[in-house]
C-alpha cells in the first residue's frame, strides 16, 4: 500500500513538471499516452485470483452438486478418430433411418438417404464431396448425417458436465452434459451424451437438448478401430484434397475387422 | 414524326414489359442419380425488375400424411459463382421454405432454403438443378440435391416417388406424430 501511494506522488509529480514545463506539443502527446496507458489497465478482465464478485462467482459454479461433475476437455468423439457403425437418425426430429458410417481420422463417410449417393465430409476443412453413379460433385457445408462431427471447430469451447450413468440397448454409459459455443456459432448448442463404457466411452446415443428433444442419433454396431481405406477414396474427377482411385464407381462398403463390437 | 413516336411508345412498352415480366414455374424434385423423384414439388412465380422476386409453395399434396397441401416459399434471384464448390452453379433462384414446420406440424426449429434453377437441366454429370440446405443450430449443412422435372409427382409417367426433399421421417413415425395411437 505503501508503495502505491509513493507510486502515485511520483506520478503526479511527473505529471506536473511536463505539464508546466513543456512545449505544448509534448503536453498533448504524454498526455494522451498516459490517458491510453489509463484506459487500457480499467479495461483489462480481471484475473481468476482476484477476490472481486466474478471470482467468487467462478468458486460457486464449480460447487455443483455430488451428481454432476463438470469437466474440460474435447469433444466426446475426439477419441475415436478411426471407427465403423450403422446411424440411427439424425438433427431432423423423429428421424428413424439407419445409415452406415465411417470414420477415417478427419474423414467421415455418410450413407445418403435413399442410397444412390456417399458424402465425404472433410472434419478439417468441412468440405462435402458427394458420390453416385453419375459422378462427384462437392459442397462447401458439412452434409447434415456429419453432425455432431462437425461440431467441434477452431475458436469454439466445449464444456463437458457428467450427469450420472443409464443404460442404453444394453450397455451401461456415463452421461454428460456438452455445451459448444463460441466461435462462429451464433447461439451455444446443447447436447447429451450417452458414452458406453464398454465400449471405452464411444457415444451411443446423442440428443439435442433443444425444442421438442425428439433430435436422437444412436449409433449401434460400433466397431473400433480403421476402416477400409478403400471407403474414403474419391474417384479422379472429384476435386479436392481427398485419396485418389483410379476407376469412378462409388466404392463398395467393407466393415473392418471388430477391435470392439457393440451389438 | 407520329411514327417515330409510335415506335419509342411501343419500344418502352416492351422493354417495361420484359423488365417486370413474370415467369409462372412448376418442376418437380428428382434425386441426385436421377432416378427417383420426391413427392413434394415447387410452384413458384418470378417477378419484379429483371425477376428479381421468387413466391410460391413447396407443394405437399401427394405426400403422404402431410397435414397441410404446401409450404410457402419466398426467394430472390442469385448468381451462383462456380467457385462457390455448391451443387448448382449459374444463375438460378434461393428461397427459404417452410416445408419443415408444414411437414411436421409443429415448429421444428429447422429452416430448409433451396438454390433452384428454373429449367430442367440434362441428367448428367456437374449439372444438377436443385440443392437443399439445413438450419440448425444457426448453422447450415447440405441436405439433398438433384435435378429437376417438369413431370410432377404422381402424373402419368414420372418416377417412382421418394418420400419428400427433406427426406425426414419414416412414414410410420408420421402417422404415429399426426394420429396418436391411443
Amino acid at each position: 500500500m505503501a508503495m502505491l501511494i509513493h507510486g502515485v506522488a511520483i506520478f503526479l509529480v511527473f505529471l506536473h513538471r511536463i505539464v508546466f514545463t513543456r512545449s505544448p506539443m509534448i503536453r498533448w502527446i504524454v498526455f494522451l499516452l498516459l490517458t491510453g496507458c489509463m484506459a487500457a489497465q480499467t479495461g483489462s478482465p480481471p484475473t481468476q485470483n482476484q477476490n472481486t464478485p466474478q471470482g467468487q462467482a467462478a468458486e460457486q459454479t464449480s460447487a455443483a452438486p455430488e451428481a454432476t461433475t463438470a469437466t474440460a476437455g474435447g469433444f466426446p468423439f475426439d477419441p475415436f478418430p478411426e471407427f465403423s457403425a450403422i446411424m440411427v437418425g439424425s438433427v431432423m426430429p423423429g428421424d428413424d433411418r439407419e445409415a452406415h458410417i465411417y470414420r477415417s481420422g478427419h474423414l467421415l463417410r455418410t450413407q445418403g438417404t435413399e442410397g444412390f449417393v456417399y458424402y465425404l465430409t472433410d472434419l478439417t476443412s468441412f468440405q462435402t464431396y458427394a458420390i453416385n453413379s453419375l459422378g462427384c460433385t462437392s459442397d462447401s457445408h458439412v452434409y447434415f448425417r456429419a453432425f455432431p462431427f462437425s461440431s467441434n471447430r477452431p475458436k469454439r469451447k466445449i464444456e463437458r458436465v457428467k450427469t450420472g450413468t443409464e443404460s442404453v440397448d444394453g450397455h451401461m454409459c456415463q452421461v454428460e452434459e456438452v455445451t459448444v459455443s463460441g466461435g462462429d456459432l451464433t447461439m451455444p448448442m446443447r447436447l447429451k451424451f450417452w458414452e458406453a463404457e464398454d465400449l471405452h466411452g464411444f457415444p451411443i446415443k446423442v440428443q439435442v437438448l433443444k425444442g421438442n428433444g425428439r433430435n436422437i442419433i444412436q449409433y449401434k454396431d460400433v466397431v473400433l478401430g480403421p476402416p477400409d481405406p478403400t471407403l474414403f477414396m474419391r474417384p479422379k474427377l472429384c476435386k479436392g484434397g481427398l485419396p485418389h482411385r483410379e476407376d469412378q464407381a462409388p466404392a463398395k462398403k467393407k466393415r473392418a475387422h471388430p477391435a470392439t463390437k457393440s451389438r | 414524326m407520329k411514327l417515330k413516336s409510335l415506335a419509342i411508345i411501343m419500344l418502352l412498352v416492351l422493354g417495361c414489359g420484359a423488365a417486370f415480366a413474370q415467369g409462372s414455374y412448376s418442376f418437380g424434385f428428382l434425386s441426385s442419380s436421377g432416378v427417383n423423384e420426391y413427392c413434394n414439388y415447387e410452384a413458384f412465380t418470378t417477378g419484379g425488375h429483371g425477376n428479381f422476386y421468387l413466391q410460391g409453395y413447396d407443394v405437399l399434396t401427394a405426400c403422404p400424411y402431410s397435414p397441410v397441401p404446401g409450404a410457402a416459399i419466398n426467394g430472390f434471384a442469385i448468381n451462383v459463382p462456380i467457385s462457390a464448390f455448391a451443387p448448382i452453379h449459374g444463375k438460378g433462384f434461393v428461397y427459404s421454405d417452410q416445408i419443415y414446420d408444414a411437414y411436421y406440424g409443429s415448429w421444428t426449429q429447422l429452416q430448409w432454403t433451396v438454390l433452384t434453377k428454373s429449367a430442367p437441366t440434362a441428367l448428367r454429370f456437374g449439372n444438377y438443378a436443385w440443392a437443399g440446405y439445413v438450419g440448425f443450430f444457426g448453422y447450415e449443412f447440405l441436405g439433398n440435391f438433384g435435378f429437376l422435372t417438369t413431370t410432377l409427382p404422381g402424373q402419368a409417367n414420372s418416377k417412382p416417388t421418394l418420400k419428400t426433399t427433406i427426406n425426414t421421417t419414416a412414414i410410420h413415425n408420421l402417422r404415429t406424430s399426426h394420429h396418436p395411437q391411443k
